[in-house]
């Protein structure tokens, strides 16, 4: 059995291989999965809401706060914001009811993609939308993304 | 809010206000399922935003939710929220086949009931927004829930009571949800209109 580390939302970890990141529950949130192919490092980033409209929040609850928390978290084991590739995976819309454009869930898709290109970090592949929560596995030795959706009765 | 914790008069005025939205929203719906439904005490407490869906329960299950937004005055969701078995129960015997439709109609009335009880009581307009249901991750309805009451705040306000019919014990929690905004308004709304202590 691989190490599992669980990151709870509005929180993110870094781990580097056999390690195996982990977060559940993702609904109109995104997590975010930052990798460093050739040294098996990674950050699994479970993000709420685009940003903050107030001061003193938890920063790691926002994409641009915890995106950059990551980074310098990641920087601290000699990892470069050019030598990640992400994964996003979320955004979904739980309530159909309240579909409409604006909604949180790609909101924070739109925010998360635009900081990543801001910094230059290529998105490499997403799951996002629908109406239905997710659970992933983020593998460092691999890189793979495992999604675990709900399964129906 | 500045600070996290609430007084003791500021707890009792608002399980005093969530009591009298939930009788006022249980008395139609025992009429719609013609059954009658016990409520107990409100437990009321203010969490941080991430852990609203421990506090529900247990957060990697899966739930049958139903949502109303309130908007006009204060800024907040009615939830109610039941095993999915439960949910399906309950409507089955006014709606079989058609369950979803009539918890929707469900979360429609007590929203309507008990927003027209509080707005009249708080003097404060509270208005609904139409219901939506889902049966999913209980974290992952419930962080939805919660993101939109969080951008400005890193608490939240979760009044909720316990709910199960007298005959067939199917129960469930039904949930008033506020922003710190919005747990101050209602606080002086109440005050004002008990001759401002």
């Amino acid at each position: 059995m691989k190490p599992k580390i669980n990151v709870d939302t509005s929180d993110f970890a870094v781990g580097s291989a056999p390690q195996v990141l982990t977060t559940a529950g993702i609904g109109s949130c995104v997590a975010v999965c930052l990798y460093q192919k050739e040294r098996h490092i990674g950050a699994l980033l479970h993000i709420m809401l685009p940003r903050a409209e107030g001061d003193h929040l938890n920063p790691r609850r926002f994409a641009d706060t915890a995106i950059n928390l990551a980074i310098l978290e990641l920087g601290k084991h000699s990892v470069g914001p050019d030598e990640l590739t992400a994964k996003l995976v979320g955004g979904a819309q739980m309530f159909k009811a309240f579909a409409s454009a604006g909604n949180i869930g790609m909101r924070n898709v739109e925010e998360i993609r635009r900081i990543l290109q801001t910094i230059g970090i290529p998105i490499e592949a997403e799951d996002i939308g629908g109406n239905t929560g997710r659970n992933l596995e983020f593998d460092l030795d691999s890189g793979l993304v495992t999604i675990i959706g709900r399964v129906t009765t | 809010m500045k600070s996290s914790q609430l007084t003791a008069l500021e707890h009792d005025i608002l399980t005093e206000v969530a009591t009298m939205g939930a009788s006022h929203a249980i008395g139609p719906i025992s009429k719609m399922i013609n059954a009658r439904i016990d409520i107990e005490v409100p437990v009321l407490k203010l969490v941080e935003l991430e852990d609203v869906a421990e506090l529900m329960g247990e957060a990697d299950k899966d739930m049958t939710a139903v949502m109303v937004k309130i908007q006009g005055d204060a800024a907040g969701t009615i939830l109610l929220l039941m095993e999915p078995r439960a949910a399906i129960e309950l409507v089955r015997p006014i709606a079989a086949g058609q369950e979803a439709a009539a918890l929707e109609e469900i979360g429609n009335i007590l929203a309507g009931s008990a927003l027209g009880a509080l707005g009249h009581f708080l003097g404060l307009t509270l208005m609904q927004s139409v219901p939506g249901s889902a049966t999913d991750m209980l974290r992952a309805m419930i962080n939805e829930i919660t993101a939109e009451l969080g951008t400005q705040t890193d608490h939240i306000l979760v009044l909720g009571i316990s709910f199960r019919t007298t005959e067939t014990h199917i129960g469930g929690q039904l949930y008033f949800l506020f922003d710190p905004n919005s747990t101050q308004k209602i606080l002086s709304a109440s005050r004002a209109k008990s001759g401002g202590q």
